[in-house]
């Protein structure tokens, strides 16, 4: 099952070229997954169990225009390790492609500042998400 | 060959809830260095036609260490991005990147490794342009091909 976050395009993430900055696309694959953290992985009762972006690549298909709907972003699990699990992303403007991208999550223990052991309660959301 | 040096200062607002720089700030960081080397430092060298316009193909990077500000205890020196050329293509090419910070013994404390396609771009006509010999000359200048690279490894477990 995919996860599909509505992103909005502010008018000031672009930059002097007219069109989004590419480090924008950052922030909302970040928004997307934040989105989907809380709403479904996240376990409200151990708020120091989180994770942080390891590693990430991003394929930029087409420039993003200032658009005043919403750009969709699909995203979904491809893979859970013991302690780290990797997302995959899909940007679009209705049907047109505009970037692609993965990021592979360390689950992290924010209090004892180190990677942790995902629990079985996220690995059971995860492959719910899993694509 | 030598590679570009940019120093990055850091804003209390790169900061996220968990106390460190964000990871999309280190694209940010990744930017200005490359603005710097293509933009600032390449129409000294007899490279003029960067700065009139370049887009980003693709990223990669690997986080090897969070990046703090603590305001009054050890506030950051800028952050240092070092930059070099990896391929050089018809119309395109590749950048290599280190994330670091120099200790006061020479130490290197690397925070990221990450590597850009970029594309020279006509807006104008709208389309890619090819690189020109002046360009190719400059980029050459700083071409290392056996430097570190970003990759899943590290990230995973």
């Amino acid at each position: 099952m995919k996860y599909r976050f509505e992103c909005s395009v502010r008018f000031d993430d672009l930059d002097s070229y007219g069109h989004v900055n590419n480090a924008m696309l950052a922030d909302y694959l970040q928004d997307a997954r934040i989105d989907f953290v809380h709403r479904h992985l996240a376990d409200p009762s151990a708020p120091h169990e989180r994770a942080v972006v390891g590693h990430q690549t991003i394929e930029y298909l087409r420039p993003v225009p200032h658009l005043t709907a919403p750009i969709a972003i699909d995203m979904w699990v491809t893979g859970v390790g013991t302690s780290s699990y990797h997302l995959a992303y899909e940007v679009r403007d209705g049907h047109t492609l505009l970037a692609t991208a993965t990021t592979a999550m360390v689950a992290y223990d924010i209090d004892g500042a180190q990677s942790r052991p995902l629990t079985d309660r996220e690995r059971a959301v995860l492959d719910r998400f899993a694509g | 060959m030598a590679r570009h040096v940019s120093q990055v200062p850091l804003r209390w607002s790169d900061i996220d809830s968990y106390g460190h720089v964000n990871n999309t700030v280190y694209l940010r960081y990744m930017q200005e260095a490359r603005v710097d080397l293509l933009y600032v430092h390449a129409p000294s060298c007899g490279a003029e036609g960067f700065a009139r316009g370049m887009v980003v193909r693709r990223h990669e990077i690997s986080y090897r260490a969070p990046i703090r500000y603590v305001a009054g205890v050890d506030r950051p020196e800028p952050i240092r991005v070092e930059t070099w050329v990896t391929a050089i293509r018809a119309a395109s090419f590749d950048l290599g990147y280190e994330i670091l910070a120099i200790g006061p013994g020479g130490d290197r404390q690397v925070y990221a490794v990450a590597s850009s396609t970029l594309v020279p771009y006509d807006f104008d006509a709208g389309r890619p342009r090819r690189i020109g010999p002046g360009e190719r000359a400059m980029l050459s200048d700083y071409v290392e091909l056996d430097g570190p690279t970003p990759s899943l490894q590290g990230a995973l477990a």
